[in-house]
């Protein structure tokens, strides 16, 4: 076990590293900076002044030795500043990170909720007419581009019913707007992207599980169908779905970009697209890397479960 | 007699069984021929889908414009053929990259096994995990003239799309094609072609892929749909497809702005990308279900 | 504030859809919330600033939100004349406040006399004194501090201290907006610790480390929460010298997406948007027809200036008659009629019709695409086998026409612009890159042989020297410094920007501009296409909001704002 999780770990290590250079050399590749954007931006900088600027900001050394600057500094836990906001970039990353952790976390709770029983039940009566209206709701979210999906949410709860506030984390007009308020739309939005994957998912896990032999004897035995299903069969069916809940990360994170935008909501997605767009090279490799150690954490976390649940694996043996 | 299961004509009789397979079929080849249409409509209308008719702004349908005008006046149905055009263009055009890079990589795995399989199969998982979308917003603002490549001319902005969208879907399709190959290894026709001396490239070219074609097809169809969807939000993010070119992602991403006053530029792209996107995921299923392949690998998206 | 609350439900929504809203409520026994008795103000912008820090990196939605809590020592008012807002009386060369002086090398410099206002005071108490002025001077010219805007300190040579509330500057050199003094002022009894290692300055100042540190404001509003991407809450500063201000509290909200934006707005989630950092015109346009009578829109000439510069180094452009004939190739009346409602208004040169020295007797180019063929006839370039032209050499007239992407209005132009331009044989390839890309590689480095679409703002009375003057063309040896992107060449016109700046007679002047107006029109180094309007979409029960039409916000009169029945 302990050996399992060494090589877990120099694994991820290895991964942020590879990342970190290619993100570098992508973000590198990338022409132009922020202050030649200031300087048109407003009539009273001189281009003495931008040209001060730019040394100052060291864009004028060549991009390699930016990079090994860095990582120098970041394998000692100095992950510097960020250039765009002159504030430590950890400092700008955690309540980011908290607010999309939150957002994540919920919405892969509702699609599970509501992925769970909705599979189950279309995989009981497969074929049917309920099955099909399932299989046809599960593919009709996923088929709505996000950002459009955002939209008609807030026009119809926000601005039509004027149910749920359109935007935002919290009750900022002073008028008692409870804070879960804020998150129901974002929630949803997020939730469309992976529900209909995880309902599919069940479902055909679900299908496997009925057919085995154990749950036939249990039936023969005169076990009564509740406790077949929700007893056994889906204790099992659920094993493999805790791998696609681990790979689905990548899509969450990634959806929370769309969703950060359209709601108006502080979180890493919005973080990470703002700092590529005005290359903040700290801030936007940094929090990259820490996206992609949040994934792998949870591809881990989905891997120690899946072992756990399902004893037919052991830790370091059936899984690498 | 029933036809054997992997026989080709028996998963044709089965994909026929599937009716609203057969039925997406049906609609994303109506859309593909109206997609072709384009210049028979415009010759019908008299207009070409960049006519600019400023008066013509917003205008409701008429018989100029048989579904109304764009906010520059031009005709939206025109419109929307040259963006189903460039959107299944896009979709189908990164689907093949996909499947390319997907079965390369799959069957090399697959077939070599041991610590290639090891390493690439490593890979793939790494990028499923990862958060795609930001990575692809980096590769879409990088400039690659900088590299010594020609980023002058439109069609190659389209082509940098095309790539950066197939860098999305292709472990899918690595995942399924490795576990192809690493049943058709073992058969006999395989190791009898090892012993008479075939090398590699040739058994894997004349063997292992046409034996492993089936789940590459449907990984590969069910691919297209969430393709098409990843242009639309890298549209959204002013990174897509760029103008004069349309592309539905596109369309929809200027029409928020007119959502009150023109819901119709809004309803017909937002109804083409929905359809097309269900319409290849059943085809896909379809598929899958003709040729018996166990592909439950949701699709992975980056939205 | 019952009234208040009514406006918002009133905004949110119609009566069918809130009665089944109220049904629906009942049925999972859930009420839609009471908006609570409030005198909040929120304000919805479309960025975040990413520093709160008065003189590090300028910025309009940081500028915006600044007015409220900080005042320059002078600015421009909505006469478009300049006024004291820290200063108490205006210095000029009458009231003798202000008196040239011989420099040591022979030129002729100013000294100006600022008294400050009496009760201005940082909010923790202390007094704002010449001391904080000095110390700002001092901290801008410190190597590494990372002022943005520095020539504007750079240019004062010695500050003198006569009293804790009165100082007199050296200018090295005397213009006619010898009184301005529009730079930040920061406290020095807080700033002093952070400022001592100047290099770490920028990363160190309580501006942004400690925004809420009441001693950083002296305005009618000071900061009290940042959360970065999300908010930034307001309160009143007790120590603020004017009039007092009508609301507790003021919240500024960014939501970048405008769709977004306008559904907030609809909903009540925010009670106002700002006109500067706000709607494009043509959200604002549909806006009116769809605010369902709860808001006022209006539309103000704002002083950005939407022009489309041509590279006069390119094979295409370096005939004038090329340029004059695009210009006549394109409508633009019709473009402002259509996209805009008519309400931005066509440009004839880069003045303004409101500044001062504008001359409307500019040659103009009306829609003649009659006209626009003959002069590229003659200019050698004949319709080629595509219907593109062609010069004698085979050279096709066809060139990238670029802009900053996902910029949706830009884009509808652009495309406009290029389906007249073929209307006339010439082909533009739209092409287009993200702003720090178009600004930082293509504009600057003048890559792109065609043609540059983007908008530059002006001051009320700022020389375009950058812009014209041909040492100012950015090139491998002056470092790609200067803003002349076209690449404008004329020895009149160095002269013109030269003696403009130091021209203290408003007649002369008015000649002089005139005179530059008249050759940028003649000689056409870019397509002025349009100013823009800066659209104010206003709630019926908010009033006091006066734009101004130039770079000052309207925010720097926060104090005016009211709420009314």
């Amino acid at each position: 076990m302990i050996r399992y999780l060494c090589r877990r770990a120099i694994g991820a290590a290895l991964v942020l590293v590879i990342m970190s250079i290619v993100l570098y050399a992508l973000i590198g590749l990338m022409p132009g900076d922020p202050i030649d954007v200031m300087v048109q931006a407003d009539p009273r900088l001189t281009p003495a002044d931008a040209a001060r600027l730019k040394a100052l900001y060291g864009l004028d050394l060549p991009l390699h030795e930016r990079y090994l600057n860095w990582l120098g500094a970041a394998l000692t836990g100095d992950f510097g500043y960020s250039r765009l906001h002159h504030r430590p970039v950890l400092e700008l990353l955690w309540p980011r990170l908290g607010v999309t952790v939150e957002l994540l976390g919920l919405s892969l709770l509702l699609s599970l909720l509501l992925a769970i029983p909705a599979g189950v039940l279309a995989a009981r009566r497969a074929y049917s007419w309920l099955d099909h209206l399932v299989s046809l709701l599960s593919l009709g979210a996923y088929s709505v581009p996000a950002f459009w999906l955002a939209l008609m949410l807030i026009m119809a709860f926000s601005v039509e019913l004027g149910w749920l506030p359109a935007s935002g984390i919290g009750d900022l007009a002073g008028d008692g707007t409870p804070d879960w308020h804020h998150m129901v739309l974002p929630v949803i939005t997020l939730s469309a992207a992976t529900v209909g994957g995880f309902i599919r998912f069940v479902r055909a896990a679900m299908m496997e599980e009925l057919r085995r032999d154990y749950v036939r004897t249990a039936r023969a035995k005169g076990l009564r169908e509740r406790r077949v299903i929700y007893r056994h069969a889906l204790k099992n069916a659920l094993v493999p779905v805790i791998t696609i809940v681990g790979l689905s990360l990548g899509t969450l994170v990634s959806g929370a970009l769309v969703t950060e935008t359209m709601f108006a909501y502080p979180g890493m997605g919005k973080l990470i697209y703002d700092a590529v767009m005005a290359s903040d090279y700290n801030l936007a490799l940094v929090s990259l890397l820490f996206a992609t150690l949040l994934v792998l954490l949870g591809n881990l976390a989905a891997d120690l479960t899946y072992a756990w649940m399902d004893p037919r694996v052991r830790i370091g043996a059936g899984l690498s | 007699m029933r036809p054997a299961p992997g026989s080709r004509l028996g998963a044709w009789r089965r994909f026929c069984r599937h009716g609203p397979a057969v039925a997406a079929g049906a609609v994303l080849a109506v859309l593909g021929l109206m997609a072709l249409a384009l210049p028979l409509a415009e010759a019908a209308l008299g207009l070409r889908a960049e006519t600019i008719d400023l008066l013509a702004r917003l205008s409701g349908p008429s018989l100029a414009h048989p579904i109304g005008a764009d906010e520059l006046g031009r005709d939206l149905l025109l419109r929307l053929l040259q963006g189903a055009r460039v959107s299944l263009f896009v979709g189908l055009a990164a689907a093949l990259v996909t499947t390319f890079i997907g079965a390369v990589l799959g069957l090399t795995a697959g077939y070599f096994g041991g610590w290639l399989d090891a390493v690439l199969m490593r890979i793939t998982d790494f990028v499923i995990a990862l958060p795609l979308l930001p990575l692809l917003i980096v590769m879409a603002a990088a400039d690659l003239s900088r590299l010594g490549l020609d980023a002058d001319r439109p069609e190659h902005a389209t082509l940098r799309i095309i790539l950066i969208l197939a860098l999305v879907g292709w472990t899918t399709v690595a995942r399924l094609a490795r576990g192809a190959a690493l049943v058709v290894r073992e058969r006999e026709y395989v190791q009898a072609a090892r012993a008479l001396g075939t090398g590699s490239t040739a058994i894997l070219l004349r063997h292992v892929l046409p034996n492993s074609l089936s789940p590459i097809v449907v990984a590969a169809t069910l691919s297209v749909g969430n393709l098409i969807l990843t242009e639309s939000v890298l549209s959204f993010l002013g990174l897509g497809i760029q103008p004069p070119l349309a592309s539905w992602g596109g369309m929809l991403t200027g029409a928020q702005a007119m959502i009150r006053d023109a819901p119709q530029l809004a309803i017909w792209p937002g109804l083409l990308i929905f359809v097309t996107v269900v319409a290849f995921n059943v085809l896909g299923d379809g598929v899958r279900d003709a040729f018996d392949v166990e592909a439950d690998v949701p699709g992975l998206q980056t939205r | 504030m019952a009234w208040l609350r009514d406006r918002r439900q009133w905004a949110r929504g119609r009566a069918v859809p809130r009665i089944a809203a109220l049904i629906i409520a009942g049925v999972f026994g859930y009420l839609p919330p009471a908006t609570g008795a409030t005198d909040t103000l929120t304000i919805g912008i479309t960025q975040f600033p990413s520093t709160f820090h008065p003189a590090i990196n300028l910025m309009a939605a940081k500028q915006y939100i600044l007015a409220m809590t900080l005042r320059p020592v002078t600015d421009y008012g909505h006469d478009w004349k300049l006024r004291c807002f820290l200063c108490a009386e205006l210095p000029t060369i009458e009231n003798g406040l202000a008196e040239p002086t011989e420099l040591a090398d022979g030129g002729t410099g100013v000294a100006v006399t600022y008294r400050l206002h009496p009760d201005a005071t940082w909010g923790d108490g202390t007094p704002v004194t010449s001391a904080d002025v000095v110390f700002t001077w001092e901290t801008a010219l410190r190597e590494g501090t990372g002022f943005a805007a520095r020539e504007e300190y750079a240019r004062i040579l010695k500050i003198d201290v006569i009293d804790a509330k009165t100082f007199t500057l050296h200018v090295d050199r005397l213009t006619y907006t010898y009184n301005a003094f529009g730079g930040a002022i920061l406290p020095a009894h807080l700033e002093a610790a952070p400022a001592a290692e100047p290099a770490e300055y920028r990363n160190r100042t309580l501006y942004d480390t400690q925004p809420t540190e009441p001693g950083l404001w002296y305005g009618p509003y000071r900061i009290t929460e940042v959360v970065s991407g999300s908010h930034v809450v307001l309160e009143p500063n007790p120590t603020w010298y004017g009039p007092e201000p009508a609301f507790g509290r003021i919240v500024v909200r960014v939501i970048e997406n405008t769709a977004a934006l306008r559904a907030n707005l609809l909903s009540g989630s925010i009670d106002y948007v700002s006109g500067q950092v706000g709607f494009n015109t043509d959200e604002a346009l549909a806006f009116e027809r769809d605010g369902e009578g709860a808001f006022n829109v209006s539309f103000v000439p704002s002083l950005v200036y939407e022009h489309v510069d041509f590279n006069l180094d390119s094979l295409y452009f370096g005939d004038r008659r090329v340029r004059q004939a695009l210009m006549y190739a394109i409508d633009r009346e019709a473009l402002v009629d259509a996209l805009f409602g008519g309400k931005q208004q066509v440009a004839h040169s880069l003045m303004h019709p409101l500044a001062p020295g504008f001359d409307p007797d500019v040659r103009t180019y009306a829609y003649d695409p009659a006209h626009a063929g003959q002069l590229l006839d003659e200019a050698g370039w004949r319709p080629g086998p595509d219907g593109i032209r062609v010069s004698a050499e085979g050279e096709r007239l066809s060139f990238p026409l670029m802009t900053t992407a996902g910029s949706r209005v830009r884009e509808l132009v652009q495309q406009v612009l290029q389906a007249q331009f073929r209307d006339v044989g010439v082909e533009a390839l739209i092409r287009n890159q993200p702003a720090r890309v178009f600004f930082g590689e293509t504009v600057s480095h003048r890559t792109n042989p065609g043609l540059n679409m983007y908008a530059f703002l002006s001051t009320p009375e700022g020389v375009p020297v950058e812009m014209l003057r041909s040492d100012r063309i950015p090139a491998e040896d002056n470092g790609f410094s200067g803003q002349n992107f076209p690449g404008y060449r004329s020895d009149r016109m160095d002269e013109l920007l030269d003696t403009l700046e130091l021209e203290l007679d408003p007649g002369r002047r008015d000649a002089m501009w005139s005179e530059l107006q008249r050759m940028y029109a003649e000689d056409l180094p870019a397509m002025p296409l349009y100013f823009r309007v800066e659209p104010y979409v206003v709630p019926v029960w908010l009033s006091g909001i006066r734009p101004t039409g130039h770079q000052v916000p309207a925010t720097m009169w926060i104090e005016e704002w009211r709420a009314v029945e």
